[in-house]
């Protein structure tokens, strides 16, 4: 059972200029309906970590996540698609 | 919004919130000015090689002339990216509080990054390097470093800004 609502604090600069590090994003965990341009957290899928990504596209196969600072960001284009169990929720606003 | 960012600033010194992180795929931290400052003289030298070229029309001449302006093409086309990636990834809010002039130079590094591939003449490449070089400065002191203007062991002959260390 999760809080529909999470605060995350964002560390490192993949998401720039959209988030900053030392920013914190409001998550909602619960009745998320991805589309490409949404702001996701989710789980590393080879580390035991959370990460913020930008949904590219969304699909069968599942979905590809690419941070905004492109040249500076691990992400769908190093480790696929990944699947919605990997999903934490969906950025809603940035403090 | 400031004030419900401090007010979560004083819970996450608390608790501590979550960290999503903004995942990069090299080592963050890894800047220097230094080659923004290399390809800014290196497109000095094109722009001195240039002008001392023969004034004839002798494919010798035309060869070469096509060679300097292909490199200092590339240089400042490489400055501009160096100078973007200085103010995309590593400057920061406070570096711009602490520093206001820096979006004006940043700017004008840019600008003349375009007009010294547009231009051949020394002086908008001189130019372009000194604003480069402000940069390098203010980069150096956001880190409490001081820095050095000495010259530059290149046939350039001009100036370069170096950390004390």
């Amino acid at each position: 059972m999760h809080f529909p609502l999470r605060i995350f604090k964002i560390k490192e600069r993949s998401m720039e200029p959209e988030l900053h590090e030392g920013d914190y994003v409001l998550v909602r965990q619960a009745f998320i309906k991805l589309s490409p341009g949404d702001i996701v957290v989710l789980r590393h899928p080879k580390k035991e970590m959370s990460i913020v990504k930008r949904v590219a596209s969304a699909g069968s196969r599942g979905y590809f996540v690419r941070g905004d600072n492109s040249e500076h960001s691990e992400d769908s284009r190093h480790f696929g698609r990944i699947g919605s169990e990997a999903i934490i929720g969906k950025v809603v606003c940035k403090i | 919004m400031k004030a419900l960012h401090a007010l979560l600033d004083g819970i996450d010194r608390f608790f501590g919130f979550d960290t999503a992180y903004a995942h990069c795929d090299i080592p963050c931290g890894i800047y220097d000015p230094h080659a923004a400052q290399m390809a800014a003289h290196t497109v000095i030298r094109m722009a001195d090689l240039i002008a001392a070229l023969p004034k004839d029309n002798t494919v010798e001449t035309m060869h070469k002339l096509v060679r300097y302006t292909a490199v200092k093409e590339e240089h400042a086309e490489l400055c501009k990216r160096e100078i973007r990636i200085l103010w995309g990834d590593y400057f920061k809010h406070e570096h711009l509080e602490q520093n206001p002039e820096l979006q004006e130079l940043i700017w004008n590094a840019l600008k003349l990054g375009s007009e010294a591939r547009q231009k051949t003449d020394v002086k908008t490449a001189e130019e372009l390097l000194s604003v480069v070089e402000k940069i390098a400065e203010i980069f150096w002191k956001t880190k409490g470093v001081e820095t050095k203007r000495i010259e530059a062991f290149y046939p350039t002959k001009r100036e370069i800004v170096y950390p004390k260390v």
